[in-house]
């Protein structure tokens, strides 16, 4: 395998004062040109008064191979979008190098460059030409574009009588049809509507297939795990972690869910809840009732609640929300609600064994009251626990989904 | 798999002069395309359109005219300053928006060149180009003019372009300097009207270097912007043609701020976007 992009010790310094970057007075540029003729130094005047330099991105070191689609994910302030930017040649490192092999296009922004007073056809060459395509390029995909943006209608009037919604449209009919060798994409994709979206995701995965390296920069975990096959997350401007995106998933969100754990009791005046119920704590407890958080996928877990009733003759429902990252993986509450006198109650409720993915999950807690709707607590993302698989079916990569149920299975040999 | 194009992006950029020309002829669809966009919106939703082209320096010379010959009186038997003024008033209005536009253009287009990877040179390319056409339109009502009401047109006539094309390099050469700096420091985009204000009043454009006194008259014939201005009257209303001494100083003056504009570009360009 070759290398489609290569990164070399790349560093990036900013400086964060006055205007945060290096930009200074033409008075003081000259001023100490001035005194440097005289030979006498006024560097201490300014320098270390009005600006402070620090590294957006550290002695960074990568290689992303040929025809592969990486993510690059970390959260704001963490240097990827400075890599992006280093990648993209908007600017250039401070230290390092950085090598691309093959024809490189970047999608930063959907519409650079749109003018509102041109036409949407005059607008898809201007867009075109601005992202690195030749005339004849985006005539020959002309049609196939505005095909895919389903704003023919309105092709010869001026972008600015257009819906935002045909603005972001043909946009990105006009992304999605560029195929450089090497493809560089912020999440621009976050935006949109997701119908429209998904239909942009499928057009790049078409793209991409035939051996395109893609470098995506994101913060949505989900799109990166859809779309990647490799995923490097940035802290603080380093490398933290190159791994398949499920495992960075687990990095990424057990270090962003600081405040969850495996147990928690609240004290007397802090408990959420109304003046109906309220939350005790709660606790994840395995086969032996013990507290624990990590887990094999061959162990049933318990989720065990604790709150009081303060007042009787409502209808009460306990419920677990169990989320995988930021997508609900399932809610799951007794068959019935119960009217239940003032006291205090435990309610566990048991996932049983092999029924979750390898991963990392997070609980939210609640109390629900259906007739009338009532919610007398919702504590989000406060319990949390790891599964992982010693023994398991040995693919060298992430199955897909938020649950994994083992479900009966029957293969036999047809007689036709 | 065979890659073709290597690139290897580092702190400085190490390129030649002839690697930068090279990279914007790569680039001359783009920029072509950035200047259409450029003509195609100056005028769209103006009654008049196309016309302000001729009409922006017919006004300004009906006014120099009205001032000149009416009333300070200069010597005007023939009744040519007319078109001598619009010969003058056409080149360097030209001229005053390349430098204008193109030293704030790195500025303007920061939408375009934080988001987009080309060689950041064609951005002020664009308005010597843009500009350029409408030039050409006013030279060529000045022709017109000048078969209408003037002498005899010369052969002469056929250099026109090529002086519009000196002045183009001339302008885009300041301005090399002038859009890194003033992406940095814009004071350049306040002071710039200033400066090129008091270089029209100091340059015979509005008014026949005969006017000025003998003394310093070959300080006139040297400059840079009475060379680029008699130029075009010598070319199209057979006036005198400027001394070779002048061309010479106007060749020099582009070579000298192509050479250091382009490596004061290529210093500056690689980090603009984070000091714009």
């Amino acid at each position: 395998m070759t290398a489609a992009i290569e990164v070399r010790g790349v560093g990036k310094e900013y400086f964060r004062g006055v205007h945060h970057t290096r930009t200074r007075l033409l008075s003081q540029t000259i001023s100490q040109w001035g005194s440097r003729l005289v030979g006498r130094s006024l560097d201490e005047d300014y320098s270390a008064v009005d600006v402070e330099p620090f590294w957006a991105l550290k002695d960074v070191s990568l290689t992303i191979e040929q025809g592969k689609v990486v993510g690059i994910i970390g959260r704001n302030g963490s240097g990827k979008s400075t890599l992006l930017k280093i990648m993209a040649q908007i600017t250039a490192p401070t230290t390092g190098e950085l090598k691309l092999n093959g024809r490189a296009g970047a999608l930063l922004e959907v519409g650079t460059g749109f003018h509102p007073e041109l036409s949407g056809r005059e607008n898809v060459f201007l867009n075109g030409a601005i992202l690195g395509m030749s005339r004849g390029e985006i005539a020959r995909k002309f049609d196939e574009i505005v095909d895919f943006s389903g704003v023919e209608a309105f092709i010869d009037t001026p972008v600015k009588r257009f819906s935002s919604g045909m603005h972001m449209r043909l946009a990105f009919a006009i992304a999605a049809h560029l195929d450089p060798e090497i493809l560089i994409i912020d999440e621009v994709l976050a935006v949109g509507d997701a119908e429209f979206q998904r239909k942009c995701l499928a057009k790049m995965k078409e793209v991409t297939s035939d051996g395109r390296t893609v470098v995506f920069v994101s913060h949505h975990m989900n799109t990166v795990i859809n779309f990647c096959s490799e995923c490097v997350l940035l802290e603080k401007g380093a490398i933290q972690a190159i791994d398949r995106p499920r495992a960075i998933a687990d990095i990424y969100f057990s270090s962003e869910n600081r405040r969850a754990r495996a147990s928690l009791d609240f004290a007397w005046d802090s408990r959420p809840g109304d003046d109906i119920a309220r939350l005790c704590g709660a606790r994840i407890l395995d086969a032996d009732l013990k507290e624990r958080e990590d887990f094999d996928r061959g162990e049933k877990i318990g989720l065990e609640m604790t709150f009081e009733v303060l007042k009787p003759g409502y209808g009460l429902l306990p419920n677990f929300h169990v989320f995988m990252q930021d997508q609900c993986a399932f809610v799951s509450s007794p068959q019935q609600e119960e009217e239940l006198v003032p006291g205090v109650y435990k309610s566990t409720m048991w996932i049983p064994a092999s029924f979750l993915n390898t991963g990392f999950y997070v609980i939210s807690i609640a109390l629900t009251s259906l007739n009338p709707m009532l919610i007398h607590f919702y504590t989000q993302e406060v319990l949390r626990f790891r599964v992982s698989e010693k023994q398991g079916l040995g693919v060298g990569f992430d199955i897909p989904g938020v649950v994994r149920p083992t479900i009966d299975w029957n293969v036999a040999l047809t007689d036709g | 798999m065979t890659s073709v194009t290597v690139k290897i992006i580092k702190p400085h950029s190490e390129r030649s002069f002839a690697e930068d020309v090279a990279g914007i002829w790569a680039h001359r669809e783009l920029v072509l395309v950035l200047a259409r966009r450029e003509i195609s919106v100056r005028y769209r939703q103006t009654t008049v359109g196309l016309l302000w082209v001729l009409l922006q320096p017919l006004v300004t010379t009906a006014i120099f005219t009205t001032v000149f010959v009416f009333f300070i009186r200069i010597p005007d038997q023939d009744g040519s300053y007319p078109l001598f003024a619009f010969a003058g008033i056409a080149v360097w209005q030209y001229f005053t928006r390349v430098v204008s536009e193109g030293g704030s253009s790195l500025v303007t287009s920061s939408a375009l060149i934080t988001k987009v990877s080309f060689p950041r040179m064609i951005i002020p390319l664009v308005s010597p180009i843009a500009a350029g056409v409408d030039c050409l339109i006013a030279i060529f009502a000045l022709v017109l003019l000048t078969a209408l009401f003037g002498a005899h047109l010369s052969w002469t006539v056929i250099f026109a372009p090529l002086i519009i094309l000196a002045v183009a390099l001339f302008g885009y050469g300041i301005v090399l300097w002038l859009a890194p700096l003033n992406a940095v420091y814009r004071d350049i985009g306040i002071v710039m009207p200033f400066v090129l204000q008091i270089a029209m009043y100091l340059s015979p454009i509005v008014y026949p270097a005969s006017l000025v006194p003998e003394k310093i008259r070959w300080l006139y014939e040297l400059s840079p912007v009475a060379v680029m201005v008699d130029s075009m009257r010598w070319a199209v209303l057979g006036t005198n043609a400027p001394s070779l001494a002048g061309i010479g100083v106007f060749i020099m003056t582009i070579v000298i701020l192509f050479w250091g504009g382009a490596r004061m570009f290529r210093n500056m360009e690689g980090t603009i976007v984070d000091r714009i």
